[in-house]
């Protein structure tokens, strides 16, 4: 039976070339507009090379700050200090503890390629140990350093693939010296390319957290108490993906029994630590991301992006099933009842919004593969020009995830276009469906 | 003939009111999406008040404490006086018109923002007088340096007589300051102010020398009271090349690109001194598409433009497959009417009249839908200042009805365009059929 109805569908398919176009076009900009706003926040929510631990993670990302008494912030940062990690240790539910920031090169920090003699800017990723256990780097050479190294900020790196190419035109680099802004380094470690669109984790070569000009600003502040004046995020993974709202709860009451202690310093932690997608919306320092309206926007986009197209599509519908009435009539009077006519005219148009859904899908891939260098920060208000490129990677656009909503997508957009119109069509009596278009 | 085309369109109710319903959501969709574009453009059109092509900053590079490359025995003196020798080898080059030294990021389309509280008066101020009346502006701190004059580099005009402003060789010594056209207007109501005293919130005072033509600090931001004060203070830290700029202006006619490659050549290894070296120019066109991408304005504009292209193409997409069914099925009608007389034209007519009419209802309900929006949520694009929309002057074309009147313009005579054309092309076709072919056919 299903047969029967792609073979019709097919037929008039061929027949009704401007209809299938429209219908076509219409159900792919839908999708590829969809498509496009869902890979933006697969890549931001979903486990990706190397944050394959993200729906375990917490991050405490900013902080702020207050002299004792007062009820609002009056200093705030964008990060946090490195000393939460030391109160948060041993907390029963959690299972690593990573501290790490990633440098652009606006701060101006450059490697000599030596075959050229140039200055490359380079993003400096300035980790502890820790780092390399919450996130998943695939190590091509050497290993990751040490706790030891870290307290001791000696000049080691973890290069990327793509910086060992481009310093020793090659990865078999470790026990390797290259110059960083003029002192040498000595390679500990490679590690696959990173792309920008993982923001958090996305750098050129990885140094011990404390190293240099700028690991000294990461540093605790001086102040003994003040949890403020560090630029680094903390993350945070649970034992498991089912603890993680516990280990929230056990560093809040960490957070909250250390304010408790100190009469000089209120700290504000606007609600963090965040579970990561929460943290990929927190742009502000002295404020919680307004997560509910942040989703009524994406819902209000997501409706006019399904729903404009699905009102043309009923409206084309409608128009053909006028002229098909005569069809259905004489199909009713030899018993075919409503939810079998129903059923056939979704089987057809659902291989025209397959149609479509396909045509979007390539579309999206498109838009996602020529805009790569600003589709991933879309919705920031702060963009950090310079950094890593935020290309795509295969696992990004190629996802089982991916391919389902591709279909869900179709079959919703089918249901809300074919429905309504058929039901409209269906409910005249039999003699008045044969009578017409006459 | 217009009763004519309601009747047409109420016997066509069924499909119109599909439709009629796609235009009422994409009216309300596009006009929320018209609404901060709009916004912006009227800020970005207004007028900079400086001028722009030929202007560079010098991009210096420093030596940090723990770099490689420091020589530890300069000491804080040994940098100043090389940072001020950079000016003076900058000023000195045969190509460069003017140049002036931005102190904390003194010039536009940095994403730098400083600004205060200033006084007519001491009796004005707070703790003085019940009645505090101050005027809050962005304040543009520069270094006092031989030969650097702002005006001139920027090519700001003088409020009074249109040309550059002069900025006396004395100004530093006098302690004058220059405000904007707004920033007079706020504070004194008027623009012959010059020799009226400025005081600022811990009482320090200036004597106002010159009133010049408004400037934007952000291109995609309206224009804000600015005060512009000389400062004979450099105080040299590590990081001076991020926050302290050399803004020059090269002669008319001067061929960047030759000027910057026999720069490099000729005068940038001198550069390596006091810790710093020179890294390169950069326009200022640069500077403005840098913070444009860095605030996320270039993303807003992505975004809002390409929904409101996905909305148009929709409404064109409606437009083309409706009216083409249509006229497929009206085809016997046409045949008749063009052979009882009626011209392409007068068909065509009919069709369009018949699809603006629908545009036009169903806008009427997406405003009724947009007002319910704007009361609701208070809804409407908020132009801003450093992102801070307390900070903004509302421009004669952004008040709430201006603002509100101008969007609903935009976006009724997008859809109607697109309409319009969408339905032309299946008509067109339809009105070419020959009368003799579309009765046979019947």
């Amino acid at each position: 039976m299903i047969k029967q109805h792609f073979k019709q569908a097919w037929t008039m398919m061929r027949q009704n070339k401007l209809f299938t176009s429209i219908y076509v076009a219409g159900t792919g900009l839908s999708i590829a507009f969809t498509m496009v706003l869902f890979i933006i926040y697969y890549v931001k929510f979903a486990p990706i090379y190397p944050e394959y631990n993200r729906a375990r993670t917490l991050v405490i990302s900013h902080s702020a700050i207050a002299q004792e008494g007062a009820n609002k912030w009056n200093n705030c940062s964008s990060g946090a200090s490195p000393k939460i990690a030391e109160l948060v240790k041993g907390l029963p539910h959690l299972d690593q503890i990573g501290i790490g920031t990633m440098v652009p090169p606006v701060f101006g920090s450059s490697v000599l390629l030596p075959q050229s003699n140039e200055q490359l800017e380079v993003t400096q990723g300035m980790v502890d140990a820790g780092f390399w256990k919450v996130f998943t780097f695939r190590f091509l050479n050497g290993k990751p350093f040490d706790e030891e190294t870290v307290e001791t900020s000696l000049p080691v790196a973890v290069l990327t693939e793509n910086l060992a190419k481009r310093i020793f035109a090659s990865t078999d680099v470790v026990d390797k010296y290259f110059r960083l802004d003029g002192k040498e380094i000595k390679v500990v470690g490679v590690v696959a390319d990173v792309t920008g669109a993982t923001p958090a984790t996305a750098a050129d070569l990885y140094l011990p957290l404390f190293y240099g000009d700028i690991g000294n600003l990461i540093r605790p502040s001086k102040n003994p108490r003040g949890l403020l004046g560090s630029n680094a995020n903390i993350y945070l993974t649970a034992t498991s993906e089912d603890d993680v709202e516990t280990l929230r709860t056990e560093v809040i009451d960490v957070l909250n029994r250390y304010d408790q202690e100190d009469k000089q310093w209120v700290h504000f932690w606007m609600d963090q630590p965040d579970v990561w997608w929460k943290n990929t919306f927190r742009n502000s320092c002295s404020n919680a991301p307004d997560i509910l309206g942040i989703i009524r926007g994406i819902l209000y986009m997501l409706l006019a992006l399904l729903f404009i197209p699905a009102m043309n599509l009923c409206g084309m519908i409608s128009s053909r099933m006028d002229e098909r009435m005569s069809e259905l009539g004489v199909r009713k009077a030899y018993g075919a009842t409503n939810v079998k006519l129903v059923s056939q005219i979704l089987t057809e148009n659902f291989l025209l919004t397959l149609a479509g859904g396909l045509v979007g899908l390539v579309l999206a891939y498109f838009v996602a593969l020529t805009g790569s260098e600003w589709i991933f920060n879309l919705f920031d208000t702060l963009v950090i020009p310079g950094g890593v490129n935020p290309s795509f990677t295969v696992e990004m656009l190629f996802n089982p995830i991916l391919f389902l909503t591709v279909f869900g997508l179709c079959v919703l957009l089918n249901l809300i276009s074919v429905l309504v119109p058929t039901i409209l069509a269906l409910r005249h009596s039999i003699i008045y469906t044969i009578q017409s278009k006459r | 003939m217009i009763k004519t085309t309601l009747k047409q369109i109420w016997n066509q109710r069924r499909t119109n009111g599909w439709i009629f319903l796609e235009v009422i959501i994409a009216g309300f969709f596009l006009w929320t999406v018209i609404d901060p574009v709009y916004v912006l453009m009227v800020n970005t059109l207004e007028d900079k008040g400086y001028e722009e092509k030929g202007r560079y900053v010098l991009q210096l590079g420093a030596y940090g404490a723990n770099h490689g490359m420091r020589d530890t025995t300069i000491t804080r003196n040994m940098r100043k006086e090389a940072f001020y020798r950079f000016i003076k080898l900058i000023r000195e080059q045969p190509e460069v018109e003017s140049t002036y030294v931005a102190l904390y990021s003194s010039m536009p389309n940095t994403g730098g923002w400083s600004g205060g509280e200033y006084y007519p008066d001491t009796l004005t101020m707070k703790n003085d007088s019940k009645e505090e009346k101050y005027t809050h502006a962005q304040q543009y701190q520069l270094l006092h340096a031989e030969g650097c004059d702002i005006f001139r580099t920027l090519g700001i005009k003088d409020i009074h007589t249109g040309k550059e402003l002069i900025m006396p060789q004395d100004a530093a010594l006098r302690n004058l300051c220059f405000i904007s056209e707004q920033f007079a207007q706020k504070m004194f109501g008027t623009t012959e102010v010059i020799g009226q005293k400025v005081y600022s919130y811990d009482k320090q005072q200036w004597e106002i020398g010159g009133v010049f033509q408004d400037i934007k600090n952000r291109d995609y931001n309206a224009s804000y009271p600015l005060f512009i004060f000389l400062s004979k203070n450099l105080s040299m830290n590590d990081y001076i090349h991020k926050s302290t700029f050399i803004v020059f202006r090269l002669k008319e006619g001067v061929d960047f690109d030759a000027f910057n490659e026999r720069f490099k050549k000729e005068v940038a290894p001198h550069m390596n001194q006091g810790n710093f070296y020179f890294k390169g120019f950069q326009s200022f066109a640069d500077l403005r598409h840098d913070l444009g991408t860095m605030s996320g304005v270039y993303n807003i504009l992505r975004l809002k433009l390409s929904l409101a292209g996905f909305t148009l193409l929709c409404i064109f997409l409606g437009m083309v497959g409706t009216f083409w069914i249509r006229c497929n099925a009206r085809r016997q009608e046409i045949g008749l009417m063009r052979s009882m007389g009626a011209t392409e034209e007068k068909i065509k007519k009919q069709f369009l009249t018949e699809a603006a009419i629908l545009v036009t209802a169903a806008f009427v309900f997406s405003l009724i839908l947009v007002v319910n929006f704007v009361v609701m949520t208070d809804g409407m694009a908020q132009q801003t200042v450093n992102g801070d929309p307390n900070f903004a002057l509302v421009s004669e074309w952004l008040l709430p009805g201006v603002q509100f009147a101008m969007v609903s313009l935009i976006t009724y005579l997008a859809l109607l365009v697109i309409a319009l054309v969408g339905t032309l092309i299946p008509v067109r076709r339809a009105v070419k059929v020959l009368p003799a072919d579309a009765l046979r056919d019947e």
